[in-house]
């Protein structure tokens, strides 16, 4: 078991990249500048 | 054997430091162009200030997406198993500002008392339930409605900031807040109760907290079972018995062991004192 993070840390770096392929760091970055009103605890009708 | 007089090394002294800067870097305002970014700490990123994006709001906003779109959210579970690879719970330890938060109001209290082993299991239902069953049933993030570090951050500086969001305050930001005050006060008398039992985010990393580049080994020959390690524990765990387990958040105070009979390693280097241990069993 010493040696699985080796794996671990490929798998968490592909989906990294591939998630950048699909632009998905854009989606993030458009939820974290959005306010996000249940983090506030708003409750918005 | 140690004779207990040997200085921690550095990294192990700077603790503190290393979470107050992170705390600072995650919420520096001049980093704003980072906010795509996951960094791998509960940092709300509803606070006015905070520069990075939170990975359990991103985490369940991706879970929520994924009814629609049948895709896993990949860039931020890849964030959060990249880091966990190499740092285990470290981040719990050394970076997360809720973390830092709770170890100062348990600086108060000389005496805390411990959370119970088995409800350490809570966080992976509270996981389960608020953080990927109920986000992927109703679009929302129903984690971030009852996380403290929410509250703390973005719950009571946001209405400050801005009049027109306090028309908005009920019953749940209410709610929110008095979690907050539980979760404040608890942290006096027990240590860190939130990472013990009711982080998602430290549920996550937890699995990969035996499997990561670093590592902790507790060397049972080298122990006088003096308790030092488990009254140092800010986690309120037994590092003879949960080192590295669920419950540990891996921020290395027990590996200045006045015994040496904890420490820290890399999967990668060879463990000399591990090594001395088996040359020892081996002579027996």
């Amino acid at each position: 078991m010493r040696w699985v993070w080796i794996p671990l840390l490929a798998i968490g770096i592909g989906m990294i990249v591939w998630g950048v392929n699909l632009s998905r760091h854009t989606v993030v970055e458009q939820q974290a500048k959005a306010l996000c009103t249940s983090c506030i605890g708003l409750t918005v009708e | 054997m140690a004779d207990g007089s040997k200085r921690p090394p550095l990294y192990l002294r700077i603790r503190l430091w290393v979470q107050f800067s992170a705390a600072f870097l995650v919420n520096a305002l001049f980093l704003y162009d980072l906010r795509g970014i996951c960094v791998p700490v509960l940092n709300c990123w509803a606070c006015p200030v905070a520069s990075v994006a939170c990975p359990m709001g991103a985490f369940q906003n991706g879970v929520a997406a994924m009814r629609g779109a049948l895709l896993l959210p990949f860039y931020v579970l890849g964030s959060i198993i990249a880091a966990s690879a190499i740092m285990g719970r470290s981040m719990c330890g050394f970076l997360c500002p809720f973390g830092l938060v709770q170890d100062l109001m348990g600086k108060i209290r000389r005496r805390q008392a411990r959370m119970p082993r088995w409800m350490g299991y809570s966080k992976y239902v509270i996981l389960v339930v608020l953080g990927i069953v109920l986000p992927y049933l109703t679009f929302e993030p129903w984690f971030c409605k009852y996380c403290p570090q929410g509250a703390l951050q973005g719950g009571i500086f946001q209405p400050i900031l801005d009049p027109d969001l306090r028309a908005w305050m009920g019953t749940l930001w209410y709610t929110k807040i008095g979690i907050l005050v539980a979760f404040l006060v608890g942290s006096i008398f027990i240590r860190r109760p939130f990472c013990h039992s009711f982080c998602a985010l430290g549920a996550l990393f937890s699995i990969c907290n035996r499997h990561s580049l670093v590592r902790m080994h507790y060397v049972r020959e080298d122990c006088t079972d003096c308790m030092w390690c488990v009254k140092a524990c800010p986690a309120g765990i037994d590092p003879r018995t949960d080192l590295e387990g669920m419950n540990c958040v891996a921020c290395m105070e027990c590996a200045k062991c006045p015994f040496d009979a904890i420490h820290v390693t890399t999967a990668v280097s060879s463990c000399t004192v591990c090594d001395r241990v088996a040359v020892k069993d081996d002579m027996a």
